[in-house]
């Protein structure tokens, strides 16, 4: 594995824990620095100590077709995880694999597919791809359910290319996605014994494989979808591609030709995600201004590290829905579910099979408009709470009050303007519940916040 | 970073610096232009007269600094450009259905247009599941554009969508057709409120230097006179961080706050009084995005052309149980917008768009992506009709596509330089402009 060269600094550990995590508390950052960057990494990455995700809501099927049952579980399991590292890396996932309930329709299914995501989200790329290939949530998106001998349907075959493995200019042609569609056809949908309209999961369904002679990117023969895969896999754009993908969600903006070719290098050794992200996140370009300053924050991730680092509690679903909850809860999981959708971005709901926007795409003045909505709702959570942090932040006067804000957002370099503008914020109303609101909502607000 | 700070010292007002800093370094950096200046002093802009009229050029709440000029913008009284992209690529054959062609139904087969919902047009055309504009085009206010598509384009939703939304076959253009003619009308420096996106941002609104705004989709705007009186100490934050001078992607933050702190005081002074959350609004949707519309258009606010999205139309599955009601939504939809705007329906032109047609075989339970489809142009100043060759069910190509006989670049720049007043090269590479009105 990959060893740094930077500098294990308290602002080094923080800007690997906000894009490698959700962002450090002040103490975990602490932790971090004192153990240094590499075995900070090998903790965010460290598969085995995740736990299991759990059962979650009790799965009541088509018929109450809920997406907020997901959401809420989602929430639930990103803010309260030990292994960040790992949640975050199947959040990324998620947005790579872009699968969404509005067509799904099983938030079950959906869930099934971010367990894999997040126990086979650090292994082998190729065996990722095809586990996908067999996802039962993926096949209802893409159509691959319907997808049999003589009647190929090309969704999967297509996406799988262009957006899951090669990209739009990768080298395949449309004989490529229509020969590699019969290849993936005969996949169908697996139902539970005594509920034969709820699907669990996916089989192959031999009489509905087509095993005629196929021709895919040069391989030949009677391919199934793993042989199209390795034909895929082998290919220098395949690993470019992702490499590209992982840089632009960790990294932000194009990584050096350098730092490119060492990434590719390191990641078509094996295939292996863990080696490809131990490296971007060791590697010294990780750490430049240029990377600092050149990322925005995805609306669910600064969301999530706030809900985590100002204890707001997300309701624990186990065994119910977010419908038969009780109101104390059913409330705080519609009220939380609002607040997702007002920032533009609910997990299990991409806009489309390519996902979430990327940079720019989230400065977009309704994007604004949002952010700064949900602030001013979070702030009141937190000036109004009876937690003890609610309590110390109460009794603070307007420069400590915002200098405590601000270390909790797991940043230490802030600019003087944000510094000042939530010092204001906080004094033009009186100390108490009011001011820490205000103060709160404009650092939500603020471009460091909104960057990450 | 070694690079030199921007201070106060600079000769340049900051949105002209920000302006020239795009331009020098490509177009990658795309800033919001501040339309108001921002100097904490400016608390309350005076309300636009009850008529609209003052929103035109010079209105108080866009005379930004000393050394600015007005801000360019539209009358307010204008002509109006509503795009709409049917996101998902819409299949043409089961929109305008071709009736008297019997290849139709025996290439298509169980996955044809249910008969009960179409209206005849003609002996050869049947329109489905749109009663609204089948009524329109016996008013001949109705043009329907034949075989749109994409010359040899991609079957990429992606591909294909960002071709359509640049107007440019070519990867160069980092501009959309539509925000190419706001920057030819009004320039660089035109208000925000030029070109609207509905709902969600659409790159086809995207100028070179110049940035539509997006209105969020039913909720509270910040900056209402309610939020303003609500949120005493975020209001003096904000003021306070308008005045931050930062570079790159963090002063893009600071910049896309100023745009709303204008744009969000000007539309909370243009709606209708008696307009309650909800009451007499659709819930959701391209209903809901098109009533937002029409208050925009009947308050006068400057705004010469809408973009709007209408999602679900990647019909791979399902296509017989989802289609039809997508339509019937878009028509509704549709029929509503018109009821709201009253007379000012006249200076409105509604168009659509999408990304490609599908593929005219059944695949069993929908239809895999194709090539053209239809483009619909909706106006009192459109003369109704039938534009451009329907394509031939007899000369499909070899993955079983129907032809584009009518290039995308001269559906776009015929239909919206004809509206806009822009000429077609503006907004497209176009050989032979499809020109639509009166």
């Amino acid at each position: 594995m990959a060893e740094t060269n930077v500098d294990s600094t308290e602002e080094n550990v923080a800007h690997l824990l906000r894009r490698a995590g959700w962002g450090g508390t002040p103490d975990e950052i602490a932790v971090g620095a004192a153990a240094g960057i590499d075995a900070t990494i090998a903790g965010l990455l460290d598969v085995d100590a995740a736990p299991p995700a759990g059962d979650a809501f009790r799965d009541v099927g088509l018929e109450a077709y809920d997406p907020p049952d997901f959401i809420a579980w989602w929430y639930r399991l990103a803010t309260t995880s030990p292994t960040p590292g790992i949640e975050r890396l199947a959040w990324f996932w998620h947005g790579h694999f872009a699968t969404g309930l509005t067509k799904v329709r099983f938030p079950s299914l959906l869930r099934d597919q971010l367990v894999t995501l997040r126990r086979h989200g650090l292994g082998r790329f190729d065996d990722l791809l095809e586990l996908m290939s067999h996802d039962a949530a993926m096949n209802i998106w893409l159509d691959l359910h319907t997808s049999v001998v003589g009647r190929p349907n090309e969704n999967f075959a297509r996406e799988l290319m262009e957006l899951f493995s090669l990209g739009v200019d990768g080298g395949y042609s449309q004989t490529d996605v229509s020969e590699a569609a019969r290849a993936f056809t005969g996949y169908g949908l697996r139902s539970a014994a005594n509920a034969p309209r709820r699907p669990i999961g996916s089989e192959l369904k031999p009489e509905l494989h087509d095993y005629g002679h196929k021709t895919v990117l040069g391989a030949s023969g009677d391919l199934t979808g793993r042989d199209v895969i390795e034909a895929i896999v082998s290919l220098p754009a395949c690993h470019r591609h992702v490499v590209r993908r992982l840089w632009l969600r960790y990294a932000g903006t194009d990584p050096s030709s350098e730092t490119l070719e060492y990434l590719v290098a390191e990641f078509a050794r094996r295939l292996d995600v863990g080696d490809l992200l131990t490296a971007l996140l060791t590697c010294e370009e990780f750490y430049s201004e240029g990377v600092r300053t050149g990322l925005v924050a995805q609306p669910v991730e600064s969301f999530v590290r706030t809900l985590r680092n100002f204890e707001i509690e997300v309701p624990d679903l186990t065994g119910t829905t977010v419908q038969d909850a009780p109101p104390q809860q059913r409330q705080a999981a519609r009220r939380l579910i609002g607040w997702s959708r007002l920032l533009g971005q609910m997990p299990g709901l991409p806009p489309n099979v390519a996902g979430w926007p990327h940079n720019e795409g989230w400065l977009a003045t309704d994007k604004t408009a949002g952010r700064l909505m949900v602030g001013v709702e979070l702030g009141a959570v937190v000036g109004g709470s009876d937690t003890a942090l609610s309590d110390e932040l109460r009794s603070l006067g307007p420069d400590e009050l915002a200098e405590t804000i601000l270390r909790r957002f797991g940043r230490l370099s802030w600019s003087d303007a944000t510094i000042r503008a939530a010092a204001d914020a906080a004094a033009t109303v009186g100390r108490g519940p009011e001011s820490v609101a205000s103060a709160f909502a404009l650092i939500f607000s603020s471009p460091e916040v909104t960057l990450t | 970073m070694n690079l030199p700070k921007t201070t106060s010292q600079n000769p340049l007002s900051r949105r002209r610096f920000l302006q020239l800093a795009a331009v020098a370094g490509g177009a990658t950096a795309a800033p919001f232009v501040v339309s108001r200046a921002m100097d904490g002093s400016t608390t309350a802009a005076a309300p636009p007269a009850e008529d609209g009229s003052s929103t035109d050029v010079g209105h108080p709440a866009v005379d930004a600094g000393e050394d600015d000029p007005p801000v360019p913008a539209p009358s307010g009284d204008g002509p109006v450009l509503v795009v709409i992209h049917l996101d998902g690529g819409n299949d043409g054959l089961n929109t305008v259905v071709p009736v008297s062609d019997s290849r139709y139904e025996s290439l298509r087969g169980a996955g044809i247009a249910p008969v009960e919902a179409l209206s005849p047009l003609d002996s050869d055309f049947a329109l489905a599941s749109m009663p609204y504009l089948a009524e329109r085009w016996g008013s001949s206010e109705l043009a329907i554009v034949h075989g749109v598509g994409v010359p040899d384009g991609s079957l990429s939703h992606f591909a294909a969508g960002d071709v359509w939304e640049s107007g440019s076959l070519g990867a160069s253009l980092t501009s959309g057709f539509l925000g190419r003619a706001v920057e030819h009308l009004y320039g660089v420096d035109a208000d925000p409120l030029t070109g609207v996106c509905a709902g969600s941002f659409s790159r086809a609104l995207q100028g070179d230097a110049w940035s539509p705004f997006t209105l969020p989709s039913g909720a509270a705007l910040p900056w209402s006179a309610e939020f303003v009186e609500r949120n005493p100490g975020v209001v003096a934050g904000l003021e306070h961080l308008a005045t931050a001078s930062l570079t790159g992607l963090g002063g893009e933050v600071i910049e896309s706050h100023s745009v709303l702190r204008d744009v969000g005081e000007r539309i909370d002074a243009a709606r209708p009084d008696d307009d309650q959350p909800g009451a007499g609004r659709a819930e959701r949707g391209v209903a809901q995005d098109l009533a937002l519309v029409a208050d925009a258009i009947n308050a006068g606010l400057p705004t010469a052309v809408f973009h709007l999205r209408h999602g679900g139309f990647d019909t791979h599955a399902n296509q017989l149980a989802s289609h039809p009601g997508l339509l019937l939504g878009l028509d509704e939809a549709i029929a509503a917008f018109h009821g709201r705007l009253g007379t000012n329906r006249d200076r409105v032109v509604v168009m659509t768009w999408t990304e490609f047609g599908r593929r005219v075989a059944f695949n069993g339970s929908g239809t895999d992506h194709g090539t053209s489809s239809i483009g619909f142009v909706l106006g009192s100043s459109v003369a109704g009709g039938h534009y451009g060759e329907p394509p031939e069910l007899g000369s499909l190509d070899r993955a079983g596509n129907l032809p584009v006989t009518t290039d995308f670049r001269d559906y776009i720049a015929g239909v919206c330089g004809g509206v806009l007043g822009v000429p077609a090269d503006v907004i497209a590479e176009a050989n032979d402009p499809v020109e639509v009105l009166v």
